[in-house]
Formats: structure tokens, C-alpha cells, sequence
């Protein structure tokens, strides 16, 4: 028994392992429709048919989220038309309806709207109002950063890069903030897909719920208008809120690929959520779904 | 084209300097011709790796990453009437899913092994040997196109036994077999959720992370078998090598967070000091 035996139990063993001893298993749940369910929660549900909606596309939408390989980190898609919940699913598990998850950078689009309340009510002069009026102790060693007014924080032209390292830290001291339920402002805001439907609707409501106004309409058009030209084609940007005008809508975008998607003339809102730490090398699927979900939406009455 | 041509020499020369390195020890082997045993008092060795390496964190995500793995130990070997070994290992290994192009994920992993082991079973060339081992391992894992936020990793610190097989051959030579796994362990894994933390990269905050959670558990939480065979040769007087292979599979499920898998085969040249 030598060096040939060895060679032998070594070839065996190889050949039962080297293709892998640890398998796969299923990322999604398989598709089986998009039908909502009512758990009352003031939703009112619908069918595509009943909103004018093509359900060819809808499908095609929802079995692309669900089978997919670009969309394997995808948790939920959900597709309000006229103010009625008409499509939902959750391909990664249907506790994630009822699951609070991370929606990164759509957080920047809650913040406008907050700001733009924070401007009505007077705790804010103006959009020129910088943040060393506001917070002059952060900006004591920060003499360079004393110009950044409200209106560079909301098109992303502040100048400061998050790489800066420790010059910018007094800035974003925000590693444990989520913690004691602030948010960072920016990202990581935790909310139910549903709920994030109800943000959705305030857009397309022109900031008003139910008899109260909870926002200016005025407000919300001036955020949802191009201010910054985008270097992504097809897009611009407006006060945290990314701009598309060839599809007449506006949306909320976070890390993971996720976005809240409204578009006032079709009377459509759309919300997209994913595993929200996926890099973007993995995703960039917004346009796939927004051709389909475009194209679903037939003529209002 | 020329880098191509001059990277395809280089594993050409090295694959033939391999072949080299064997047949020589094969002749030096033969000329020798020593007695029959395979006590020695203490030893030294390096012993060099490649192989391929699985990890499925099902915290993340449920499928397999795999890739290349480069290992490197040191061990120490004492043999009187018990038998006892040390090694301090090095790995590392880039991994990837089947839906990625490139294996951006990784992994490197430090283990700490002591085993002392009892003579059981004598007769003619064969021994048995059986006794504790214990094991520290720290296992570092990054999967930026999953995560780009969290790092992940599977330490554990196991006891359990070690089984030894040594059959000795004609020429010094032998066979060296062992299996061990673990009983009890301590270990420690990310959460399952972690929301509203972003990872402190620094060094202090990685060995922090690499501490935290700590749980104890048995075979249902956390087991780790590990096989590995050795064919041990002369190569100059009072000098052996050996060609190794090994397995390891880890298994780490905490609390209610989905489990950790890991599957190491590898296989390679052991040079004894």
C-alpha cells in the first residue's frame, strides 16, 4: 500500500467533492401570482382589470422579480393605481410584508418632504439658510464648510465627500443615531413596504391624507422638478428626489435598487424593495421594471 | 500576449519542478533503504495547500460561494508514548456564487490546533491512537456584492477527539490518517439582523466583532469534522516529506439565525524540518 494507493483514495475522494459538498439552495419562493391580500391596514385593494391595467405586464414584471437573477436580492414589489393597492408580492419571503427593512437612500426623499414642512411651519427662514446658522457649534474647524446651504444638502452639491475621512466626521456622527430612532436623514430610514406605499400616495395626493394637508403642494412640485442635471441618461434630480421625464414621474432610490416610483399623470405608484446592502454592481434594474409597469397602465377613463 | 505566454512558462516550469522535487525524493528514497519506524521524538513542518473552499451563509444569502483556497501551517509533532501535535494554520480564498462573474468575496481564516492523543491499539506496523483536541478558529468573510456594508464571519473554539491511524511502511515510510470533530464549542456569528449597525472596519473593531456573540453549543449548533491523511516519505537521512490532503466541514447555527456552512478540501506538500 504506497504512493499509488494514496493516489487512488485521493482521486476518489476529489472526484466526489471537487464539484462541491455544499449546494444551493432557492433564493426566492416561486411565483404564484400577485393578487393582494386585504390585512387591513386602510388599504383598499383592487384588480388590474378594474384599474386599467394590462395584466400581461404586470406578470411579466412580477415573474422577472421572481425568477430573475438580476432581481435575487429583490423583497417585495407592489403597485398602487387610483389610490387601490392592484398588485403585490414578496419573492423572498411574505413576512417581508410585514417587515420593517432598510430603504437606504429613498430616506433622502422623506427628508425633502420633512423639509419642505419644516420651511411652512417657519422652523426654517429659507432653502439659503445655511447649516452653520443652524448648528454654528459643528462648523467652529470647519471654516471651509460654513457656505453649504439647505438647497446644496437637497441636490447633493454640498462638495463633501463621505471619503473625506475625519474632516468630515463632526458632519456625519451618525453611527449609532438609528439606534435612538433618528434617522441619519439621508439613508436607513425602516419601513413596511406598504407604508412606504402610503408616502407614495401623500406625493401623488399633492401632499394631502385623507382632509388634512399634510405638506404644500407647492412644495412637492418644486421638489419634484429638474434641478441637477444627472450624469445617468433619462434622469435629473430635483430636492432629493430623482427626476424621469420621460416616463412624467419622479422617484425615491436606495441602495439595493429599491425605489418608490410615482408618476401623477398615470395616477400610479410603485414600490420596489430589496435586500438594501447589495452593491451596484448587482443591480440596475430600475428601467426593466418601469417600461413594463409604464406600459400596464392603460388609458384612465 | 507575451505576459500570457510568460504566466503560462512560469506554472510549467513550476508543475515540472514539482515532478522533480518527487521523483528525486522517490530515489533518495530507494537508496536509503532505513528500517522500519516511524518514532521520532519531535518534529517540525510546513506544509504548503491548494484546494477548493465552500461557504454558504445562509444569513445572507443560500448560495454557495467557492473558489481557489492557498493554506499555510506550521505544526509540531511530538511522539513518546503519547502523541501529540500543534499546528497553526493560514487561509485564504477568494469566492464567488454561480451568479457572479468575478469572485469578489473572501475569506481568511486563522486556526490554532492542539490534539494529545494516547496509544490505544498496537500491533506490528499499525497504532491507533486516540485523545482531546481542541481548536481556535477565526474565520473573516467579506461579500461586497451581497453586502458592501457588513463583514461576516464563523470562529469558533471546539473540543472534541482526535482519532489517529499511523501504519508504517518499508523505507520509513507511512501512512498517517486522522479524524476529529467537535463535541462542545463556543462560538460566535454576525446577527442575523443588524440593521442599524454599520461596520467599525478598523482593526479594533473587527477583533471586536470577531468576539462578539458568543454562544456554547453542541453538535446541533456548531460542528466541525476534520479529515486528513498524509503519506510520509524520506527525503534525506532522518528527513520526511509528505504529500497531505485534507477535509473540513463546519457547520455554525446560532440562536435563530439561519446556519453557516463550510466545506474545505485541500491538498499538499509537507516539508518535515
Amino acid at each position: 500500500m504506497g504512493l499509488n494507493n494514496f493516489i487512488i483514495i485521493l482521486i476518489t475522494i476529489s472526484s466526489l467533492c471537487l464539484h462541491g459538498c455544499i449546494k444551493d439552495e432557492a433564493v426566492k419562493l416561486a411565483y404564484k401570482g400577485y393578487q393582494p391580500v386585504t390585512i387591513g391596514d386602510g388599504w383598499q385593494i383592487s384588480t388590474p382589470s378594474m384599474e386599467n391595467m394590462d395584466e400581461d405586464y404586470l406578470n411579466t414584471a412580477f415573474q422577472l422579480v421572481h425568477n430573475n437573477d438580476r432581481f435575487m436580492m429583490a423583497r417585495s414589489l407592489l403597485i398602487l393605481r387610483n389610490g387601490k393597492l392592484v398588485a403585490e408580492s414578496y419573492p423572498n419571503d411574505t413576512d417581508d410584508a410585514n417587515r420593517i427593512e432598510n430603504i437606504q437612500s429613498c430616506t433622502k426623499s422623506f427628508t425633502s418632504i420633512l423639509t419642505g414642512i419644516a420651511l411652512e411651519k417657519g422652523y426654517l427662514d429659507s432653502l439659503n439658510q445655511t447649516f452653520s446658522e443652524i448648528y454654528p457649534d459643528y462648523f467652529i474647524n470647519h471654516q471651509d464648510k460654513k457656505s453649504i446651504t439647505i438647497a446644496n444638502a437637497l441636490t447633493m452639491k454640498t462638495g463633501i465627500n463621505f471619503i473625506d475621512g475625519d474632516n468630515t466626521r463632526p458632519l456625519y456622527e451618525t453611527d449609532k443615531s438609528s439606534i435612538d430612532g433618528i434617522t441619519f436623514g439621508a439613508v436607513s430610514i425602516f419601513m413596511k413596504p406598504r407604508d412606504i406605499a402610503k408616502f407614495g400616495q401623500l406625493l401623488l395626493q399633492n401632499g394631502k391624507w385623507r382632509d388634512k394637508q399634510i405638506v404644500d403642494s407647492t412644495w412637492i412640485a418644486e421638489a419634484t422638478k429638474p434641478i441637477v442635471t444627472m450624469h445617468s441618461p433619462g434622469s435629473s434630480y430635483g430636492y432629493y428626489f430623482w427626476i424621469f421625464p420621460a416616463y412624467g414621474g419622479y422617484a425615491a432610490v436606495g441602495h439595493g435598487g429599491q425605489f418608490l416610483f410615482v408618476v401623477p399623470s398615470k395616477k400610479l405608484v410603485v414600490i420596489y424593495t430589496a435586500w438594501p446592502y447589495t452593491s451596484g454592481d448587482m443591480f440596475d434594474n430600475f428601467n426593466e421594471l418601469a417600461d413594463l409597469i409604464i406600459k400596464s397602465c392603460k388609458p384612465l377613463p | 500576449m507575451n505576459i500570457q505566454y510568460r504566466k503560462l512558462k512560469l506554472k510549467m516550469k513550476t508543475k515540472l519542478l514539482l515532478i522533480q522535487i518527487l521523483i528525486l525524493t522517490g530515489a533518495l528514497v530507494k537508496a536509503q533503504d532505513t528500517k522500519l519506524t516511524s518514532d521520532h521524538d519531535k518534529t517540525y513542518s510546513v506544509n504548503f495547500q491548494l484546494g477548493l473552499n465552500q461557504i454558504k451563509e445562509t444569513n445572507l444569502i443560500p448560495l454557495a460561494h467557492q473558489g481557489r483556497l492557498t493554506e499555510l501551517s506550521f505544526e509540531t509533532e511530538k511522539i513518546k508514548k503519547s502523541l501529540r501535535q500543534f499546528r497553526f494554520s493560514f487561509l485564504y480564498s477568494r469566492i464567488k456564487t454561480e451568479a457572479e462573474e468575478m469572485p469578489k468575496s473572501g475569506n481568511i481564516m486563522f486556526c490554532l490546533d492542539y490534539s494529545f492523543n494516547f496509544l490505544i491499539y498496537q500491533k506490528n506496523n499499525l497504532r491507533y491512537y486516540l485523545g482531546p483536541q481542541a481548536s481556535l478558529c477565526y474565520s473573516y468573510m467579506l461579500y461586497p456584492n451581497w453586502d458592501d456594508s457588513h463583514g461576516y464571519w464563523a470562529d469558533y473554539l471546539s473540543f472534541g477527539p482526535d482519532n489517529i491511524l499511523s501504519l508504517s511502511l518499508k523505507h520509513e515510510r507511512e501512512w498517517f490518517t486522522s479524524l476529529s470533530f467537535s463535541l462542545v464549542s463556543i462560538f460566535s456569528r454576525p446577527d442575523e439582523i443588524r440593521q442599524y449597525k454599520m461596520d467599525n472596519s478598523s482593526v479594533e473593531g473587527i477583533l471586536k466583532a470577531l468576539n462578539s456573540n458568543l454562544e456554547s453549543g453542541s453538535l446541533n449548533k456548531a460542528l466541525q469534522i476534520n479529515f486528513k491523511i498524509e503519506y510520509r516519505f524520506p527525503v534525506f537521512v532522518s528527513k520526511r516529506e509528505a504529500i497531505t490532503f485534507g477535509m473540513n466541514l463546519i457547520r455554525l447555527s446560532q440562536k435563530k439565525e439561519q446556519p453557516v456552512f463550510q466545506f474545505i478540501w485541500q491538498a499538499g506538500l509537507k516539508i518535515m524540518l
